[in-house]
């Protein structure tokens, strides 16, 4: 009897033993180096929903499957999101990781400078820690040029050394989604998330309800970054610049014309519009913009956080006259063109408004827009009317009120929208497609968005790039995108979403080596999927693969 | 009794003041505020800058010591999401919670009652079998589950009742009251169509919400009532030659709802926080969202003002029934 408890008690602790044992050899595994054995590396993964990965820790599972049939082992290492950005960017932790990024302004600089230029290991998502001396200057020089075919070249050169240099596995890009009913035409999704509600209408009535899953969280355009304030903001206020309907080229709206740029690129010279008021009946005018922009320089950063990215480069502003506004520079920029078409930080304010509000102007914004704000009940509805003074009277909006009105579940906004008690919705999960696409008008369009795996290249395992070329090569991306997302995202086959993509290979058109041979590969593409190549490569290096 | 009364109240002192100390502690090693504030824009040097600003620098003694003065005057901070003071989201949202509540109560209270009261009265037929059925069920359906449920049955299903919110847009455009208590304020200015489309918005909710403490007060009720029926006192009652409502109503539910008064207490804090989820489900522009809103942004602020709160209310409805129970039983404040 004694001898059975004996053995049971010291069976049990042997067992707890090992699984202890075992938990802390599982924690410390990073990448090994011993030849001959199979390779293992760590990979950080975020368990938050983002419009570029809508599985949210799926997309690791999925990555560690494909390198599984290889006998490569990914330890995935999972995190909230706000914990993972901590790990990630603050902590350096993880052997590859797993991010996505949102365009702000729609030039390709947003995208590849951000990414890989040595500059942004901390500001930036340049994560990895990539520091080539040939890829910084590319990136430098096209946001110095403001020659667009030049800076197409040095975009495409770019992608290229970044894919002989293998520092990211590029992964998909999410489209972008809305909902309306039969009743609305005229909506349009824009790939920067602009909201332009002028040509929208409603038949049978004079109001558009659209339904979404957050309110704004205040209506001043130097104070937020929201979407979901972008999009009220876009109704009232306007910035000197804007998009072109469906593309991200940039055209005047404020402004008389494009800006004219002196030949160092330093100074930017613009012609305002004239006869147009703010809401409150003040003047539009050189002082407004002057104002407007200089609010946002002298912001403190957890007040305005998009001040710095967007007016961060410009030394001074001039108002030598009404109409005329003169913008010099620290330093060249092309993108800053962009920037001055944003719906966030640029769009220009009244500054009589801002006097008298003071800290109550985010609820009581004034701006030169198509519609008015006439009421707000927090969490609940934004009522905007349209602004009978509008300047633009080629865009007059055809409506005479929208409501934004908050529905927080998903499936509740679908629900909405298919049984017509709002007109349009966006937010739209996955779940929610096939139902839409019968119950209701489903648009869809290419998100400026891209998700990507990224390695740390600064130290072992994957300061090594072979192994880096050969992890790329084992992930069939274009299968597992597929798999993980269906219709509602695509494989990305390089750095940039594919419109800007084509629209920087169009202007190379014709130029060798710059004009894709095949109707999907991309210049400057990753390398694609090649198991028998891969599986080589890792043996030459030394590991055992299946 | 003013003994007891005063003695219990010195009590919530020490506790009150646990509970801000916990609450400061938690919130304080979670993450990192300048991780949520800033995202991912700022510098080394700009993060390092407004942990300078926040005061995040200081001993752990220092900043609780000003959180809980500053928590003493009011001032539970701002949101770092809405860039608001904690304290004016939180009393904007609040009313439209405790409108909620209150309905999900009377539900409780009223359905609950008389439900167990008709189940006890005619112990193991169809009524009784049928309303513990319901109970059961009532218990046991996640609170999500039946409010997405009903949405799709009553609004998309039968289009009796709207699908979400507290009033349709129209009619909330026009509707300015000067609190957020719309159906108080609807009701005593007789604005009968705005009070009816109220009702019509927070009948749903509010009978998600109700579904299990009205469950729960349900099989209380027939519980003790049962227990309470088979006492010596009830039959001298009967044997006196009183009618049997009289029996029922005057004596036996009178005993019988001492524990059921402290059920009921109970469950209003288990309602505030169940309005959590079921003011997701309808998008419930109340404290539920908002600490919903705010735990997704990690916004500490305004999760440690509204967790305070929330604790507060608990503690002090405890009391409150604590001392309703003494009123009752004169046993209990003796002792």
């Amino acid at each position: 009897m004694r001898t059975r408890r004996f053995l049971a008690l010291a069976l049990a602790s042997l067992m707890l033993l090992g699984v202890l044992l075992a938990g802390c050899a599982k924690k410390d595994a990073t990448g090994t180096t011993e030849p001959g054995k199979t390779f293992e590396f760590t990979l950080m993964a975020y368990t938050r929903d983002r419009p570029y990965n809508t599985v949210k820790d799926k997309l690791a599972e999925g990555i560690a499957q494909e390198l599984a049939k290889a006998g490569v082992k990914a330890n995935i290492k999972p995190l909230p999101w706000a914990e993972y950005l901590d790990a990630v960017r603050k902590k350096g932790e993880g052997d590859a990781f797993l991010l996505g990024w949102i365009g702000d302004n729609g030039d390709v600089d947003n995208f590849l400078y951000t990414f890989f230029h040595s500059s942004q290991t901390e500001g930036g998502l340049n994560n990895m820690n990539y520091k080539s001396a040939a890829v910084d200057k590319l990136l430098t020089d096209a946001q110095r040029t403001a020659d667009p075919k030049a800076r197409a070249k040095l975009y495409l050169d770019a992608m290229k050394q970044v894919s002989d240099d293998a520092v990211w596995v590029p992964i998909s890009y999410g489209k972008d989604y809305m909902a309306t009913t039969a009743k609305v035409k005229g909506l349009k999704i824009h790939p920067t998330g602009l909201l332009d509600l002028r040509p929208v209408e409603v038949t049978g009535k004079k109001e558009f309800i659209f339904g979404r899953g957050g309110d704004s969280v205040l209506l001043d355009p130097a104070r937020i970054e929201d979407g979901a304030s972008g999009q009220v903001i876009n109704q009232v206020y306007e910035g000197l610049y804007t998009y072109k309907a469906g593309s991200t080229d940039v055209i005047p709206q404020l402004a008389d014309a494009l800006p004219t740029i002196s030949a160092d690129g330093k100074v930017y010279t613009i012609k305002l519009k004239t006869g147009i008021k703010f809401h409150d009946g003040t003047p539009f005018n050189a002082a407004a913009v002057k104002f407007s922009i200089e609010r946002l320089m002298t912001g403190k950063i957890e007040d305005m956080p998009y001040a710095d990215f967007t007016f961060g480069v410009v030394s001074k502003i001039d108002a030598p006259n009404d109409s005329t506004v003169v913008i010099t520079l620290e330093e060249p920029s092309a993108p800053f063109l962009a920037n001055l078409a944003m719906g966030i930080a640029a769009p220009i304010v009244s500054p009589a408004a801002v006097q008298k509000y003071g800290d109550k102007f985010g609820e009581n914004p004034v701006g030169t827009g198509p519609f008015l704000l006439k009421s707000w009940a927090k969490d609940q509805q934004i009522v905007l009317e349209r602004n009978p003074d509008y300047w633009n009277k080629e865009a007059t909006p055809k409506v005479d009120k929208v409501i934004f009105k908050v529905i927080k579940e998903s499936s509740v906004r679908a629900d909405a929208v298919i049984k017509g008690e709002v007109d349009a919705i966006d937010g739209i999960a996955p779940a929610d497609v096939k139902r839409l696409k019968d119950g209701a008008k489903l648009l869809e369009a290419e998100g400026m968005n891209i998700s990507y795996l990224g390695f740390r290249v600064d130290r072992p395992p994957f300061d090594n790039k072979d192994l880096r070329k050969a992890i790329t090569m084992l992930i069939n991306r274009e299968a597992m995108v597929k798999g993980l997302y269906g219709d509602t995202a695509t494989m990305a086959h390089t750095y940039v979403p594919p419109f800007m993509q084509k629209s920087m290979e169009s202007l190379m058109a014709g130029q060798q080596g710059y004009t894709p041979s095949g109707k999907v590969p991309a210049v400057g593409m990753a390398l694609s999927y090649n198991p028998t190549e891969a599986k080589k490569l890792m043996t030459t290096l030394g590991y055992a693969t299946k | 009794m003013a003994g007891y009364i005063s003695r219990r109240v010195l009590q919530l002192v020490p506790v009150l003041l646990g509970i801000t100390l916990l609450v400061f502690l938690i919130f304080h090693f979670t993450a990192d505020p300048t991780q949520v504030i800033l995202g991912m824009h700022g510098s080394a040097q700009q993060r390092e800058a407004l942990r300078e600003r926040l005061g995040l620098n200081d001993p752990i003694l220092v900043q609780y010591g000003r959180y809980l003065g500053n928590v003493l005057q009011g001032d539970l901070g701002d949101s770092w999401m809405r860039k608001t003071p904690v304290s004016e989201e939180i009393s904007n949202k609040f009313p439209h919670t405790v409108e909620l509540t209150v309905v999900a109560m009377i539900i409780t209270v009223l359905v609950g009652i008389l439900v167990g009261v008709i189940s006890a009265v005619k112990p193991y037929s169809i009524p009784d079998y049928l309303s513990m059925t319901f109970a059961l069920v009532g218990i046991s359906i996640p609170v999500f589950v039946l409010g997405l449920l009903l949405i799709s049955f009553f609004s998309v299903n039968l289009r009796w009742l709207p699908i979400n919110g507290r009033m349709s847009s129209i009619m909330l455009e026009a509707f300015s009251p000067p609190s957020n208590y719309y159906l108080l304020y609807a009701t005593f200015t007789g604005k009968w169509a705005a009070a009816w489309d109220l009702l019509k918005h927070i009948i749903m909710p509010a009978v998600t919400l109700a579904a299990a403490s009205t469950a729960l007060v349900a099989r209380m009720t027939r519980a003790t009532l049962l227990e309470v029926v088979r006492q010596d006192y009830i039959r001298t009652a009967r044997a006196k030659g009183l009618p049997e409502r009289v029996v029922i109503y005057k004596h036996a539910l009178k005993n019988a709802m001492i524990p059921v008064i402290t059920v009921i207490g109970l469950q209003f804090g288990a309602l505030l926080g169940g309005a959590l989820l079921t003011e997701s489900v309808f998008t419930w522009p109340g404290m539920g969202t908002l600490v919903i809103a705010a735990v997704e942004a990690q916004d500490l602020p305004l999760v440690q003002g509204v967790v305070l709160l929330v604790a507060t209310l608990f503690v002090v409805a405890n009391l409150v029934v604590d001392l309703l129970y003494a009123f009752f039983d004169p046993r209990i404040r003796y002792s």
